[in-house]
Protein backbone atom coordinates (compact mmCIF):
# COMPACT_ATOMS: atom_id res chain seq x y z
CA UNK A 1 0.00 0.00 0.00
CA UNK A 2 1.13 3.51 -0.49
CA UNK A 3 0.07 6.96 -1.39
CA UNK A 4 -1.24 8.42 -4.53
CA UNK A 5 0.44 11.49 -3.10
CA UNK A 6 -0.58 14.84 -4.52
CA UNK A 7 0.94 18.18 -3.71
CA UNK A 8 -0.86 21.20 -5.05
CA UNK A 9 0.53 24.64 -5.73
CA UNK A 10 0.02 27.78 -3.63
CA UNK A 11 1.83 26.27 -0.69
CA UNK A 12 -0.99 23.88 0.11
CA UNK A 13 -0.26 20.20 0.48
CA UNK A 14 -2.93 17.73 -0.43
CA UNK A 15 -2.33 14.04 0.09
CA UNK A 16 -4.87 11.72 -1.45
CA UNK A 17 -4.86 8.22 -0.03
CA UNK A 18 -5.08 5.19 -2.22
CA UNK A 19 -8.62 3.87 -2.46
CA UNK A 20 -10.40 6.97 -1.20
CA UNK A 21 -12.69 9.46 -2.86
CA UNK A 22 -11.26 12.94 -2.47
CA UNK A 23 -13.40 15.93 -3.40
CA UNK A 24 -12.09 19.37 -4.29
CA UNK A 25 -15.09 21.56 -3.56
CA UNK A 26 -15.45 25.19 -4.44
CA UNK A 27 -17.48 27.81 -6.27
CA UNK A 28 -17.18 28.32 -10.03
CA UNK A 29 -13.90 29.98 -10.91
CA UNK A 30 -12.14 28.93 -7.71
CA UNK A 31 -9.33 27.19 -9.61
CA UNK A 32 -10.54 23.59 -9.32
CA UNK A 33 -10.14 22.77 -13.01
CA UNK A 34 -6.72 24.44 -13.15
CA UNK A 35 -5.64 22.35 -10.19
CA UNK A 36 -6.97 19.09 -11.59
CA UNK A 37 -5.46 19.81 -15.02
CA UNK A 38 -2.04 20.27 -13.42
CA UNK A 39 -2.53 16.90 -11.72
CA UNK A 40 -3.66 15.31 -14.99
CA UNK A 41 -0.59 16.64 -16.80
CA UNK A 42 -2.49 18.99 -19.15
CA UNK A 43 -1.19 22.19 -17.62
CA UNK A 44 2.28 23.14 -16.55
CA UNK A 45 2.57 24.66 -13.11
CA UNK A 46 4.63 27.75 -12.54
CA UNK A 47 5.98 26.68 -9.17
CA UNK A 48 5.86 23.95 -6.58
CA UNK A 49 6.07 20.19 -6.62
CA UNK A 50 3.43 17.78 -7.86
CA UNK A 51 3.62 14.03 -7.66
CA UNK A 52 0.87 11.71 -8.85
CA UNK A 53 1.39 7.95 -8.64
CA UNK A 54 5.05 8.61 -7.95
CA UNK A 55 5.65 10.76 -11.03
CA UNK A 56 5.51 14.39 -12.05
CA UNK A 57 2.46 14.59 -14.35
CA UNK A 58 4.14 17.25 -16.49
CA UNK A 59 6.91 14.77 -17.34
CA UNK A 60 4.94 11.53 -17.22
CA UNK A 61 4.83 9.19 -20.19
CA UNK A 62 2.44 6.63 -21.68
CA UNK A 63 2.91 4.10 -18.87
CA UNK A 64 1.73 6.67 -16.30
CA UNK A 65 -1.22 7.68 -18.48
CA UNK A 66 -2.21 4.02 -18.61
CA UNK A 67 -2.65 4.08 -14.82
CA UNK A 68 -4.73 7.27 -14.75
CA UNK A 69 -8.29 7.74 -16.00
CA UNK A 70 -9.55 11.22 -16.83
CA UNK A 71 -13.14 12.44 -17.10
CA UNK A 72 -12.93 15.91 -18.58
CA UNK A 73 -15.32 18.68 -17.65
CA UNK A 74 -16.70 18.97 -21.16
CA UNK A 75 -16.05 16.42 -23.85
CA UNK A 76 -18.43 15.08 -26.46
CA UNK A 77 -18.04 11.51 -27.67
CA UNK A 78 -17.42 10.71 -31.35
CA UNK A 79 -20.94 11.24 -32.71
CA UNK A 80 -20.75 8.77 -35.58
CA UNK A 81 -19.67 5.80 -33.43
CA UNK A 82 -21.88 3.56 -31.34
CA UNK A 83 -21.36 3.36 -27.59
CA UNK A 84 -19.64 -0.03 -27.84
CA UNK A 85 -17.44 1.10 -30.74
CA UNK A 86 -16.32 4.14 -28.76
CA UNK A 87 -15.31 1.99 -25.81
CA UNK A 88 -13.51 -0.39 -28.20
CA UNK A 89 -11.64 2.58 -29.76
CA UNK A 90 -10.30 3.71 -26.38
CA UNK A 91 -9.66 0.15 -25.22
CA UNK A 92 -7.16 -0.11 -28.07
CA UNK A 93 -4.90 2.45 -26.40
CA UNK A 94 -4.20 0.36 -23.28
CA UNK A 95 -2.05 -2.69 -22.65
CA UNK A 96 -4.60 -4.51 -20.51
CA UNK A 97 -8.03 -2.93 -21.04
CA UNK A 98 -11.22 -4.11 -19.41
CA UNK A 99 -13.56 -6.01 -21.76
CA UNK A 100 -15.97 -3.63 -23.53
CA UNK A 101 -19.04 -5.42 -22.10
CA UNK A 102 -17.67 -5.04 -18.57
CA UNK A 103 -17.16 -1.31 -19.01
CA UNK A 104 -20.68 -0.88 -20.38
CA UNK A 105 -22.13 -2.82 -17.44
CA UNK A 106 -20.07 -0.76 -15.01
CA UNK A 107 -21.57 2.53 -16.22
CA UNK A 108 -25.03 1.13 -16.96
CA UNK A 109 -24.94 1.46 -20.75
CA UNK A 110 -25.32 -2.20 -21.74
CA UNK A 111 -28.73 -1.58 -23.33
CA UNK A 112 -27.30 1.36 -25.29
CA UNK A 113 -24.29 -0.55 -26.70
CA UNK A 114 -25.44 -0.32 -30.31
CA UNK A 115 -26.80 3.22 -30.16
CA UNK A 116 -24.92 6.06 -31.85
CA UNK A 117 -23.38 8.47 -29.36
CA UNK A 118 -25.25 11.38 -30.94
CA UNK A 119 -28.53 9.84 -29.68
CA UNK A 120 -27.47 9.59 -26.04
CA UNK A 121 -28.91 11.89 -23.40
CA UNK A 122 -26.58 14.22 -21.52
CA UNK A 123 -26.48 11.88 -18.55
CA UNK A 124 -25.76 8.87 -20.74
CA UNK A 125 -22.94 10.75 -22.50
CA UNK A 126 -21.42 11.56 -19.14
CA UNK A 127 -21.62 7.92 -18.10
CA UNK A 128 -19.86 7.04 -21.36
CA UNK A 129 -17.18 9.61 -20.44
CA UNK A 130 -16.71 7.76 -17.16
CA UNK A 131 -16.61 4.44 -19.02
CA UNK A 132 -13.88 5.72 -21.35
CA UNK A 133 -11.84 6.83 -18.33
CA UNK A 134 -12.19 3.34 -16.83
CA UNK A 135 -11.52 1.20 -19.88
CA UNK A 136 -7.77 1.08 -19.16
CA UNK A 137 -8.52 -0.19 -15.63
CA UNK A 138 -6.77 2.83 -14.01
CA UNK A 139 -5.65 3.06 -10.40
CA UNK A 140 -6.57 6.72 -10.14
CA UNK A 141 -9.54 8.47 -11.75
CA UNK A 142 -9.96 12.24 -12.09
CA UNK A 143 -13.55 13.44 -12.40
CA UNK A 144 -13.90 17.15 -13.19
CA UNK A 145 -17.43 18.28 -12.29
CA UNK A 146 -18.96 14.98 -13.39
CA UNK A 147 -22.62 15.90 -12.84
CA UNK A 148 -22.83 19.58 -13.79
CA UNK A 149 -26.10 20.19 -15.61
CA UNK A 150 -27.71 16.89 -14.57
CA UNK A 151 -31.27 16.49 -13.38
CA UNK A 152 -31.54 15.00 -9.87
CA UNK A 153 -32.22 11.43 -11.06
CA UNK A 154 -29.25 11.43 -13.46
CA UNK A 155 -27.06 12.90 -10.72
CA UNK A 156 -28.07 10.14 -8.31
CA UNK A 157 -27.34 7.50 -10.99
CA UNK A 158 -23.89 9.01 -11.63
CA UNK A 159 -23.16 8.98 -7.90
CA UNK A 160 -23.94 5.27 -7.76
CA UNK A 161 -21.43 4.68 -10.57
CA UNK A 162 -18.74 6.72 -8.81
CA UNK A 163 -19.40 5.07 -5.45
CA UNK A 164 -19.07 1.73 -7.27
CA UNK A 165 -15.54 2.70 -8.35
CA UNK A 166 -14.45 3.00 -4.74
CA UNK A 167 -15.77 -0.51 -4.19
CA UNK A 168 -13.37 -1.63 -6.96
CA UNK A 169 -10.45 -0.07 -5.10
CA UNK A 170 -10.00 2.95 -7.34
CA UNK A 171 -8.69 6.23 -6.02
CA UNK A 172 -11.00 9.05 -7.07
CA UNK A 173 -10.14 12.74 -7.31
CA UNK A 174 -13.36 14.63 -7.81
CA UNK A 175 -14.01 18.32 -8.36
CA UNK A 176 -17.47 19.69 -7.80
CA UNK A 177 -19.34 22.82 -6.88
CA UNK A 178 -22.21 20.74 -5.50
CA UNK A 179 -21.93 20.46 -1.77
CA UNK A 180 -24.25 17.45 -1.52
CA UNK A 181 -22.13 15.65 -4.12
CA UNK A 182 -19.00 16.01 -2.03
CA UNK A 183 -20.92 15.07 1.12
CA UNK A 184 -22.48 11.98 -0.48
CA UNK A 185 -19.35 10.65 -2.20
CA UNK A 186 -16.19 11.91 -0.59
CA UNK A 187 -14.16 10.39 2.19
CA UNK A 188 -12.36 13.69 2.47
CA UNK A 189 -13.11 17.17 1.17
CA UNK A 190 -10.90 20.18 0.51
CA UNK A 191 -12.59 23.54 -0.06
CA UNK A 192 -10.93 25.79 -2.62
CA UNK A 193 -11.70 29.49 -2.82
CA UNK A 194 -9.87 31.92 -5.10
CA UNK A 195 -7.06 29.46 -5.74
CA UNK A 196 -6.42 28.61 -2.11
CA UNK A 197 -7.40 25.65 0.02
CA UNK A 198 -9.37 27.21 2.88
CA UNK A 199 -10.38 24.02 4.67
CA UNK A 200 -9.78 20.30 4.50
CA UNK A 201 -11.30 17.36 6.30
CA UNK A 202 -14.11 14.84 6.35
CA UNK A 203 -17.63 16.11 5.80
CA UNK A 204 -18.11 15.86 9.59
CA UNK A 205 -14.95 17.75 10.53
CA UNK A 206 -14.75 20.29 7.71
CA UNK A 207 -14.32 23.86 8.94
CA UNK A 208 -14.24 22.59 12.56
CA UNK A 209 -17.86 21.63 12.14
CA UNK A 210 -17.54 18.88 14.78
CA UNK A 211 -16.12 21.36 17.29
CA UNK A 212 -18.69 24.01 16.57
CA UNK A 213 -21.20 24.81 19.27
CA UNK A 214 -24.50 23.02 19.07
CA UNK A 215 -27.42 25.31 18.51
CA UNK A 216 -30.45 24.86 20.77
CA UNK A 217 -33.66 26.62 19.74
CA UNK A 218 -36.83 26.59 21.86
CA UNK A 219 -39.97 28.21 20.49
CA UNK A 220 -41.99 29.89 23.27
CA UNK A 221 -45.37 31.62 23.34
CA UNK A 222 -43.92 34.46 25.43
CA UNK A 223 -40.40 35.71 26.01
CA UNK A 224 -38.76 34.46 29.22
CA UNK A 225 -36.83 36.74 31.56
CA UNK A 226 -33.30 35.87 30.44
CA UNK A 227 -31.76 36.91 33.76
CA UNK A 228 -33.84 34.24 35.52
CA UNK A 229 -32.39 31.39 33.43
CA UNK A 230 -30.09 28.87 35.14
CA UNK A 231 -26.33 29.26 34.37
CA UNK A 232 -25.65 27.81 30.89
CA UNK A 233 -22.53 27.06 28.80
CA UNK A 234 -23.41 29.79 26.30
CA UNK A 235 -25.12 33.15 26.15
CA UNK A 236 -28.90 32.75 25.58
CA UNK A 237 -30.82 35.18 23.39
CA UNK A 238 -34.42 35.86 22.36
CA UNK A 239 -34.89 35.88 18.57
CA UNK A 240 -38.26 36.07 16.84
CA UNK A 241 -40.22 33.94 19.25
CA UNK A 242 -37.36 31.56 20.00
CA UNK A 243 -34.92 31.17 22.82
CA UNK A 244 -31.58 30.59 21.06
CA UNK A 245 -28.44 29.20 22.66
CA UNK A 246 -25.07 28.22 21.13
CA UNK A 247 -24.17 25.53 23.63
CA UNK A 248 -20.69 24.25 24.42
CA UNK A 249 -22.26 21.55 26.62
CA UNK A 250 -25.56 20.87 24.89
CA UNK A 251 -26.76 17.89 26.93
CA UNK A 252 -26.38 19.62 30.26
CA UNK A 253 -27.83 22.91 28.95
CA UNK A 254 -30.83 21.13 27.46
CA UNK A 255 -31.47 19.36 30.76
CA UNK A 256 -31.25 22.62 32.72
CA UNK A 257 -33.41 24.52 30.23
CA UNK A 258 -36.21 21.95 29.99
CA UNK A 259 -36.26 21.56 33.77
CA UNK A 260 -36.47 25.30 34.21
CA UNK A 261 -39.20 25.68 31.55
CA UNK A 262 -41.33 23.06 33.34
CA UNK A 263 -41.17 25.07 36.58
CA UNK A 264 -42.04 28.32 34.72
CA UNK A 265 -45.11 26.95 32.99
CA UNK A 266 -44.18 28.70 29.71
CA UNK A 267 -45.87 27.15 26.64
CA UNK A 268 -43.21 25.34 24.58
CA UNK A 269 -44.03 25.18 20.85
CA UNK A 270 -40.91 23.50 19.42
CA UNK A 271 -37.45 22.36 20.43
CA UNK A 272 -34.58 21.80 18.00
CA UNK A 273 -30.99 20.78 18.68
CA UNK A 274 -28.60 20.80 15.72
CA UNK A 275 -25.01 20.93 14.53
CA UNK A 276 -24.29 23.58 11.87
CA UNK A 277 -24.97 21.93 8.48
CA UNK A 278 -22.17 21.34 6.00
CA UNK A 279 -23.90 23.92 3.85
CA UNK A 280 -23.57 26.56 6.57
CA UNK A 281 -19.89 25.67 6.99
CA UNK A 282 -19.37 25.83 3.22
CA UNK A 283 -21.14 29.16 2.84
CA UNK A 284 -19.08 30.57 5.69
CA UNK A 285 -15.85 29.26 4.11
CA UNK A 286 -16.66 30.58 0.64
CA UNK A 287 -18.17 33.91 1.71
CA UNK A 288 -16.36 36.80 -0.02
CA UNK A 289 -15.44 38.42 3.33
CA UNK A 290 -13.65 35.24 4.32
CA UNK A 291 -11.49 35.22 1.21
CA UNK A 292 -10.13 38.68 1.99
CA UNK A 293 -8.87 37.74 5.43
CA UNK B 1 3.14 -4.54 -14.00
CA UNK B 2 0.04 -6.64 -13.60
CA UNK B 3 0.63 -10.34 -13.91
CA UNK B 4 -2.01 -13.01 -14.25
CA UNK B 5 -1.08 -16.43 -12.98
CA UNK B 6 -2.42 -19.31 -15.02
CA UNK B 7 -4.32 -22.10 -13.30
CA UNK B 8 -3.09 -25.18 -15.16
CA UNK B 9 0.56 -24.33 -14.79
CA UNK B 10 2.39 -21.47 -13.21
CA UNK B 11 2.75 -19.55 -16.44
CA UNK B 12 2.57 -15.82 -16.00
CA UNK B 13 0.95 -13.81 -18.71
CA UNK B 14 2.02 -10.22 -18.95
CA UNK B 15 -0.34 -7.94 -20.83
CA UNK B 16 0.76 -7.38 -24.39
CA UNK B 17 2.34 -3.99 -24.87
CA UNK B 18 0.66 -1.99 -27.58
CA UNK B 19 3.02 -0.71 -30.23
CA UNK B 20 2.70 2.91 -31.30
CA UNK B 21 2.20 1.79 -34.90
CA UNK B 22 -0.53 -0.60 -33.80
CA UNK B 23 -2.29 2.24 -31.98
CA UNK B 24 -1.95 4.41 -35.08
CA UNK B 25 -3.60 1.74 -37.24
CA UNK B 26 -6.30 1.23 -34.62
CA UNK B 27 -7.13 4.95 -34.62
CA UNK B 28 -7.10 5.22 -38.40
CA UNK B 29 -9.56 2.33 -38.68
CA UNK B 30 -12.04 4.00 -36.35
CA UNK B 31 -11.47 7.49 -37.73
CA UNK B 32 -12.10 6.29 -41.29
CA UNK B 33 -15.29 4.62 -40.05
CA UNK B 34 -16.32 7.95 -38.50
CA UNK B 35 -15.56 9.83 -41.73
CA UNK B 36 -17.42 7.23 -43.81
CA UNK B 37 -20.51 7.70 -41.62
CA UNK B 38 -20.27 11.49 -41.63
CA UNK B 39 -22.67 12.66 -44.35
CA UNK B 40 -21.17 16.13 -44.52
CA UNK B 41 -17.59 14.84 -44.93
CA UNK B 42 -18.79 12.31 -47.51
CA UNK B 43 -20.50 15.00 -49.56
CA UNK B 44 -17.71 17.56 -49.43
CA UNK B 45 -14.92 15.01 -49.98
CA UNK B 46 -16.48 12.80 -52.64
CA UNK B 47 -19.88 14.04 -53.79
CA UNK B 48 -19.13 17.68 -54.53
CA UNK B 49 -16.01 17.21 -56.73
CA UNK B 50 -17.83 14.55 -58.77
CA UNK B 51 -20.83 16.85 -59.13
CA UNK B 52 -18.58 19.73 -60.19
CA UNK B 53 -16.78 17.56 -62.77
CA UNK B 54 -20.08 16.39 -64.28
CA UNK B 55 -21.43 19.96 -64.37
CA UNK B 56 -18.31 21.49 -65.94
CA UNK B 57 -18.07 18.79 -68.61
CA UNK B 58 -21.80 19.18 -69.30
CA UNK B 59 -21.34 22.94 -69.73
CA UNK B 60 -18.01 23.06 -71.60
CA UNK B 61 -17.80 19.46 -72.84
CA UNK B 62 -17.65 19.96 -76.59
CA UNK B 63 -15.37 22.99 -76.48
CA UNK B 64 -11.66 23.52 -76.11
CA UNK B 65 -9.73 25.61 -73.63
CA UNK B 66 -6.33 27.17 -74.08
CA UNK B 67 -3.91 28.64 -74.75
CA UNK B 68 -1.24 26.05 -73.88
CA UNK B 69 0.68 26.18 -77.14
CA UNK B 70 -2.05 23.85 -78.22
CA UNK B 71 -5.63 23.79 -76.97
CA UNK B 72 -6.97 21.18 -74.58
CA UNK B 73 -10.36 19.49 -74.59
CA UNK B 74 -12.59 20.99 -71.91
CA UNK B 75 -13.35 17.54 -70.49
CA UNK B 76 -9.61 16.92 -70.05
CA UNK B 77 -9.11 20.34 -68.50
CA UNK B 78 -11.87 19.80 -65.97
CA UNK B 79 -10.82 16.28 -65.01
CA UNK B 80 -7.40 17.75 -64.21
CA UNK B 81 -8.70 20.82 -62.35
CA UNK B 82 -11.37 18.90 -60.41
CA UNK B 83 -8.65 16.52 -59.23
CA UNK B 84 -7.06 19.69 -57.82
CA UNK B 85 -10.42 20.74 -56.33
CA UNK B 86 -10.85 17.28 -54.79
CA UNK B 87 -7.36 17.10 -53.30
CA UNK B 88 -7.55 20.61 -51.84
CA UNK B 89 -11.10 19.92 -50.62
CA UNK B 90 -10.21 16.70 -48.80
CA UNK B 91 -6.68 17.58 -47.70
CA UNK B 92 -7.32 21.16 -46.65
CA UNK B 93 -11.03 22.01 -46.31
CA UNK B 94 -12.54 18.79 -44.91
CA UNK B 95 -9.51 17.98 -42.77
CA UNK B 96 -9.42 21.50 -41.33
CA UNK B 97 -13.11 21.24 -40.41
CA UNK B 98 -12.59 17.84 -38.79
CA UNK B 99 -9.60 19.12 -36.80
CA UNK B 100 -11.43 22.17 -35.44
CA UNK B 101 -14.67 20.31 -34.64
CA UNK B 102 -12.86 17.48 -32.86
CA UNK B 103 -10.55 19.79 -30.96
CA UNK B 104 -13.47 21.94 -29.79
CA UNK B 105 -15.42 18.79 -28.82
CA UNK B 106 -12.48 17.84 -26.55
CA UNK B 107 -11.72 14.63 -28.45
CA UNK B 108 -7.99 15.28 -28.86
CA UNK B 109 -7.69 16.29 -25.23
CA UNK B 110 -9.32 13.01 -24.25
CA UNK B 111 -7.08 10.96 -26.53
CA UNK B 112 -4.07 12.71 -24.96
CA UNK B 113 -5.22 11.36 -21.59
CA UNK B 114 -4.59 7.82 -22.86
CA UNK B 115 -1.19 6.18 -23.49
CA UNK B 116 -1.44 6.81 -27.25
CA UNK B 117 1.61 8.88 -28.34
CA UNK B 118 0.98 12.47 -29.50
CA UNK B 119 2.53 11.88 -32.91
CA UNK B 120 0.19 8.94 -33.53
CA UNK B 121 -2.83 11.20 -32.95
CA UNK B 122 -1.47 13.82 -35.37
CA UNK B 123 -0.53 11.28 -38.05
CA UNK B 124 -3.87 9.49 -37.77
CA UNK B 125 -5.67 12.75 -38.52
CA UNK B 126 -3.31 13.60 -41.38
CA UNK B 127 -4.01 10.16 -42.84
CA UNK B 128 -7.71 11.06 -42.95
CA UNK B 129 -6.91 14.00 -45.21
CA UNK B 130 -4.49 11.97 -47.33
CA UNK B 131 -6.90 9.05 -47.77
CA UNK B 132 -9.67 11.46 -48.74
CA UNK B 133 -7.41 13.32 -51.19
CA UNK B 134 -6.02 10.20 -52.86
CA UNK B 135 -9.49 8.58 -52.87
CA UNK B 136 -11.22 11.48 -54.60
CA UNK B 137 -8.34 11.90 -57.09
CA UNK B 138 -8.63 8.22 -58.02
CA UNK B 139 -12.43 8.43 -58.29
CA UNK B 140 -12.29 11.51 -60.55
CA UNK B 141 -9.62 9.96 -62.77
CA UNK B 142 -11.72 6.78 -63.07
CA UNK B 143 -14.84 8.77 -63.97
CA UNK B 144 -12.79 10.82 -66.44
CA UNK B 145 -11.49 7.68 -68.13
CA UNK B 146 -14.78 5.76 -68.18
CA UNK B 147 -17.28 8.54 -68.86
CA UNK B 148 -15.28 11.19 -70.74
CA UNK B 149 -12.43 9.19 -72.34
CA UNK B 150 -9.87 11.33 -70.53
CA UNK B 151 -6.83 9.17 -69.91
CA UNK B 152 -3.38 9.80 -68.51
CA UNK B 153 -0.54 8.65 -70.78
CA UNK B 154 1.25 5.74 -69.02
CA UNK B 155 4.53 7.69 -69.16
CA UNK B 156 2.94 10.54 -67.15
CA UNK B 157 1.51 8.41 -64.33
CA UNK B 158 4.61 8.80 -62.14
CA UNK B 159 4.48 12.58 -62.51
CA UNK B 160 0.75 12.59 -61.62
CA UNK B 161 1.39 10.40 -58.57
CA UNK B 162 4.13 12.77 -57.36
CA UNK B 163 1.92 15.82 -58.00
CA UNK B 164 -0.94 14.33 -56.00
CA UNK B 165 1.36 13.20 -53.19
CA UNK B 166 3.02 16.63 -52.86
CA UNK B 167 -0.34 18.40 -53.15
CA UNK B 168 -2.13 16.15 -50.65
CA UNK B 169 0.68 16.37 -48.07
CA UNK B 170 1.07 20.13 -48.44
CA UNK B 171 -2.65 20.89 -48.26
CA UNK B 172 -2.98 18.61 -45.19
CA UNK B 173 -0.26 20.69 -43.52
CA UNK B 174 -2.18 23.82 -44.47
CA UNK B 175 -5.29 22.21 -42.95
CA UNK B 176 -3.43 21.74 -39.64
CA UNK B 177 -2.02 25.27 -39.75
CA UNK B 178 -5.33 27.03 -40.43
CA UNK B 179 -7.14 24.79 -37.91
CA UNK B 180 -4.73 26.07 -35.26
CA UNK B 181 -5.80 29.64 -36.08
CA UNK B 182 -9.58 29.01 -36.07
CA UNK B 183 -11.08 29.37 -32.63
CA UNK B 184 -14.62 27.98 -32.97
CA UNK B 185 -16.25 25.14 -34.86
CA UNK B 186 -18.81 27.52 -36.40
CA UNK B 187 -15.97 29.52 -37.96
CA UNK B 188 -14.29 26.48 -39.53
CA UNK B 189 -16.55 26.11 -42.58
CA UNK B 190 -16.67 29.84 -43.51
CA UNK B 191 -12.88 30.19 -43.08
CA UNK B 192 -12.10 27.15 -45.25
CA UNK B 193 -14.57 28.35 -47.90
CA UNK B 194 -13.36 31.95 -47.70
CA UNK B 195 -9.74 30.92 -48.23
CA UNK B 196 -10.20 28.20 -50.83
CA UNK B 197 -13.05 29.43 -53.07
CA UNK B 198 -11.36 32.65 -54.28
CA UNK B 199 -8.17 30.70 -54.93
CA UNK B 200 -10.11 28.10 -56.95
CA UNK B 201 -11.59 30.91 -59.07
CA UNK B 202 -8.39 32.85 -59.73
CA UNK B 203 -6.32 29.67 -60.24
CA UNK B 204 -8.34 28.36 -63.17
CA UNK B 205 -9.91 25.49 -61.27
CA UNK B 206 -13.48 26.53 -62.13
CA UNK B 207 -12.90 29.07 -64.92
CA UNK B 208 -10.37 28.35 -67.71
CA UNK B 209 -7.00 29.91 -66.90
CA UNK B 210 -6.83 31.89 -70.17
CA UNK B 211 -9.96 33.81 -69.13
CA UNK B 212 -8.35 35.00 -65.88
CA UNK B 213 -6.94 38.59 -66.08
CA UNK B 214 -3.18 38.72 -66.17
CA UNK B 215 -2.73 40.59 -62.89
CA UNK B 216 -4.98 38.02 -61.18
CA UNK B 217 -2.85 35.20 -62.57
CA UNK B 218 0.13 36.86 -60.96
CA UNK B 219 -1.65 36.88 -57.60
CA UNK B 220 -2.76 33.27 -58.03
CA UNK B 221 0.77 32.07 -58.78
CA UNK B 222 1.95 33.18 -55.34
CA UNK B 223 -0.57 30.93 -53.57
CA UNK B 224 -0.39 27.13 -53.57
CA UNK B 225 -3.55 26.25 -55.57
CA UNK B 226 -2.36 27.59 -58.95
CA UNK B 227 1.08 25.91 -58.94
CA UNK B 228 -0.59 22.65 -57.92
CA UNK B 229 -3.15 23.01 -60.75
CA UNK B 230 -0.37 23.85 -63.25
CA UNK B 231 1.54 20.73 -62.23
CA UNK B 232 -1.52 18.48 -62.63
CA UNK B 233 -2.52 20.11 -65.92
CA UNK B 234 0.97 19.45 -67.28
CA UNK B 235 0.38 15.73 -66.86
CA UNK B 236 -2.67 16.03 -69.14
CA UNK B 237 -0.77 17.89 -71.84
CA UNK B 238 -1.17 21.39 -70.46
CA UNK B 239 2.50 22.26 -71.06
CA UNK B 240 5.47 21.00 -72.99
CA UNK B 241 6.77 18.70 -70.23
CA UNK B 242 4.88 16.59 -67.69
CA UNK B 243 7.15 17.56 -64.76
CA UNK B 244 6.77 20.98 -63.18
CA UNK B 245 9.45 21.01 -60.42
CA UNK B 246 9.22 24.76 -59.73
CA UNK B 247 5.46 24.59 -59.22
CA UNK B 248 5.86 21.58 -56.94
CA UNK B 249 8.51 23.46 -54.97
CA UNK B 250 6.09 26.37 -54.41
CA UNK B 251 3.37 23.95 -53.24
CA UNK B 252 5.88 22.10 -51.03
CA UNK B 253 7.21 25.37 -49.56
CA UNK B 254 3.68 26.34 -48.52
CA UNK B 255 3.30 22.89 -46.99
CA UNK B 256 6.56 23.15 -45.03
CA UNK B 257 5.76 26.64 -43.79
CA UNK B 258 2.33 25.38 -42.68
CA UNK B 259 3.95 22.39 -40.98
CA UNK B 260 6.29 24.68 -39.04
CA UNK B 261 3.40 26.89 -37.94
CA UNK B 262 1.23 23.95 -36.88
CA UNK B 263 4.08 22.38 -34.93
CA UNK B 264 4.45 25.62 -32.96
CA UNK B 265 0.73 26.07 -32.38
CA UNK B 266 -0.35 22.45 -31.93
CA UNK B 267 -3.15 22.46 -29.35
CA UNK B 268 -4.96 19.50 -27.81
CA UNK B 269 -7.48 21.34 -25.68
CA UNK B 270 -10.52 23.25 -26.95
CA UNK B 271 -9.94 26.96 -27.45
CA UNK B 272 -11.98 29.00 -25.00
Amino acid sequence: MGYAGLEVVRGVTLAVNRGEIFALLGPNGAGKTTTVEILEGYRRRTAGEVEVLGEDPAQAGPAWRGRVGVVLQSCQPEHELTVAETVALYAGFYDAPLPVAEVLALVGLTAEAKIRNSRLSGGQQRRLDVGLALVGDPELVFLDEPTTGFDPAARRAAWEVIAGLRARGKTIFLTTHYLEEAEFLADRIAVMVAGQIVAEGTSASLGDRHRSRTEIRIGLQAPPVLADLPPLSGQPAWEAGELVLAAADPLRDLNLLTGWLLTQGLGVEAISVRQPSLEEVYLRLTAPAETVS
Amino acid sequence: MTTITGTAETATITPKRRSALGMLGHQVRFDLLIMARDRSARFFTLGLPVLMLVLFVAIFGTGYVGPYGHSMRASTYYVATQVVFGVVGAGFMTLMNILVIRRQAGLYKRRRATPVPAWAIVVSQAILGLVGAVGIAGLLLAIGALAFSVTVPPGSLAALAVDIAVGALSFCCLGFAVASLVRTETAAQPVSMGLALPLFFISGVFIPWDLIPTWMRGVASVFPVRPFAAAVLAVFGGSTGVWRPVDLLVVGAWGLAALALSARRLAWSPYT
